[in-house]
């Protein structure tokens, strides 16, 4: 596999992530976090595809 | 590997993002901001790919759903870019579904073909690519290789967690990014050519 920290695939990963963050986007993803958090409805039951640690749940 | 100083492409940033969605996850909303800012460029540069100018709003519809299962996430850093990502995904699955097949416009290979321009020279060319151009050339590729270059290198996930996102196996997603960046190699290498034949 080529490696991605160079030529090619370097180029590639910095154009697509170019573009500065939209600050109102944010914003309503932090009042959405928000909204969740003081409704009391808090749901911390993890399900198998919610399970990312190192070696934890195969596909 | 790694000459610059820098982590690998996307994983520059894993152990702070791993810090901060464990403080979100206690309550913390600038956390959650951080946490933001750090994945939110990446799974961006994966939606355009996939839904094109949509891709704004599919991310703003991922991040909804993100905040309200934040609590059920487990794992670092790097999970969480990982598990971000096939949220994301299935947001974008579920607004094409919904779009059916609207065609997209038939400029796509002109555009390819046309740009980066008669003057650019090879070295011009590898220095830097434009957001646009990148994203031509990624939505050109069959959707299995676009899928796997994106996760690979703009979301920066490693092979195992990019083939979870995708549900396959680490060896068909591997071949589809070896595949993909192959053939994006070739077609900057034709686009080179062709604009100095025509400078």
């Amino acid at each position: 596999m080529a490696d991605h920290d160079t030529g090619l695939p370097a180029l590639l990963g910095a154009a697509l992530r170019e573009g500065v963050v939209d600050a109102e986007a944010e914003r309503r993803a932090v009042a959405a976090f928000r909204a969740v958090r003081d409704s009391g409805t808090y749901e911390t039951c993890t399900r198998r595809e919610d399970d990312w640690r190192p070696g934890g749940s195969a596909p | 590997m790694g000459q610059t100083g820098e982590p690998r492409h996307g994983h520059a940033h894993d152990g702070e993002l791993g810090a901060a969605v464990a403080r979100a996850q206690e309550g913390d909303d600038g956390a959650f901001a951080v946490a933001y800012r750090i994945v939110q460029p990446g799974l961006l540069g994966y939606l355009r790919g996939l839904v094109g100018d949509e891709a704004e709003d599919v991310a703003s519809d991922a991040w909804l759903e993100i905040a309200r299962d934040l609590g059920r996430f487990r794992g670092d850093g790097a999970g969480f870019r990982g598990w971000t990502a096939t949220i994301a995904r299935h947001r974008a699955l579920d607004h094409l579904r919904r779009q059916r097949v609207r065609p997209r416009p038939a400029t796509l290979e002109q555009d390819v073909l046309e740009l980066p321009g008669p003057h650019s020279t090879h070295d011009q060319a590898l220095e830097s690519l434009s957001t646009e151009y990148a994203l031509d050339l990624v939505r050109g590729l069959p959707r299995e290789q676009a899928e796997a270059v994106l996760l690979r290198v703009v979301v920066g996930l490693d092979g195992p967690a990019a083939a979870r996102v995708l549900g396959k196996r680490p060896g068909a997603v591997r071949t589809a990014a070896y595949r993909g960046l192959k053939r994006l190699a070739r077609e900057l290498d034709v686009a080179e050519r062709d604009g100095d034949e025509h400078g």
